[in-house]
């Protein structure tokens, strides 16, 4: 068997949650959104942030990971995300994605089909910062589950597809004194990558 | 085929998939060789596919890109 495809689209945060409420929605495309990748143009873009005043923050931005094909396999799980490279000088710099309903650790946002959310938070259509509750990106791979799928669930049913999607809502948090300029992909010193690891059967 | 004794063929078989996994090369032929094991011995099913699955993680990267400016 082959290994699945998948995809990353960013999604713009405007959207109704009528519009994403049943997983064949959420895996169709969507209004607005974008290829996320590897390579220039690709990028899952957070705009820019002045700093001029200070520490600042991007506005609230949204990930979808989703199977495209399945390869033969019947399950996929275990789904970590993490911040893999980052040029960011200071400390205060940080990526938050959404967090578990009681803000405890990393996880994904559910939909209005899912009905109670105990490992995930659901999604509100144009999201501030205060909307959910946050914890910062791992900077390595978190070794563990670290993001729920839509489902509220740690694995997805793969068997037919389009399956289901993980969710991650994000924004960035710029410290005071950061260098300033383009951070984007594998640049030296404006390093700025994520990856998304599962596991599949 | 006598598909519920455990063979050494089997047995070399797990053994190769520890091997190829470990050195984290040729999964697709190892996944293969899993298949292969779980069609013909069902009685390893459990096992095998815990073996299968924790060998069959693909790692997935995206770019993002953000202007910082004072």
């Amino acid at each position: 068997m082959a290994a699945p495809t998948t995809q990353f689209r960013n999604i713009p945060i405007s959207t109704a949650e009528t519009d994403l409420n049943t997983k064949t929605k959420r895996t169709s495309a969507i209004s607005g959104e974008s290829s996320v990748s590897t390579g220039a143009g690709n990028e899952w873009d957070f705009g820019t942030v002045d700093i001029s005043g200070g520490a600042n923050q991007s506005a609230v931005k949204m990930l979808f990971w989703n199977i495209t094909a399945n390869g033969g396999n019947t399950t996929a799980d275990n789904f970590k995300i993490w911040l893999s490279s980052s040029g960011f000088d200071q400390a205060g710099t940080t990526l938050y994605m959404s967090s578990f309903g009681d803000g405890s650790t990393n996880s994904g946002l559910s939909f209005g089909d899912v009905g109670t959310n105990n490992d995930t938070q659901e999604y509100v259509a144009n999201a501030t910062l205060g909307t959910y509750n946050w914890t910062a990106f791992y900077e390595s791979d978190p070794g563990a589950l670290n993001v729920f799928c839509a489902e509220d669930d740690n694995s997805l049913d793969i068997s037919t597809v389009p399956s289901d999607v993980v969710a991650v809502a994000a924004y960035l948090n710029v410290a005071d004194n950061e260098t300033t300029g383009t951070y984007k992909g594998t640049d030296t010193g404006y390093e700025f990558q994520g990856s998304f690891k599962f596991d599949y059967s | 085929m006598n598909k519920l004794t455990l063979t050494n063929k089997t047995t070399a078989a797990i053994t190769l998939l520890g091997v190829y996994f470990a050195a984290g090369e040729s999964k697709e032929l190892s996944r293969d060789l899993a298949d292969l094991i779980l069609r013909n011995y069902p009685d390893k099913v459990q096992v095998l596919n815990r073996i299968k699955k924790d060998l069959c993680a693909f790692n997935k990267q995206f770019d993002s890109s953000m202007g910082v400016f004072k």
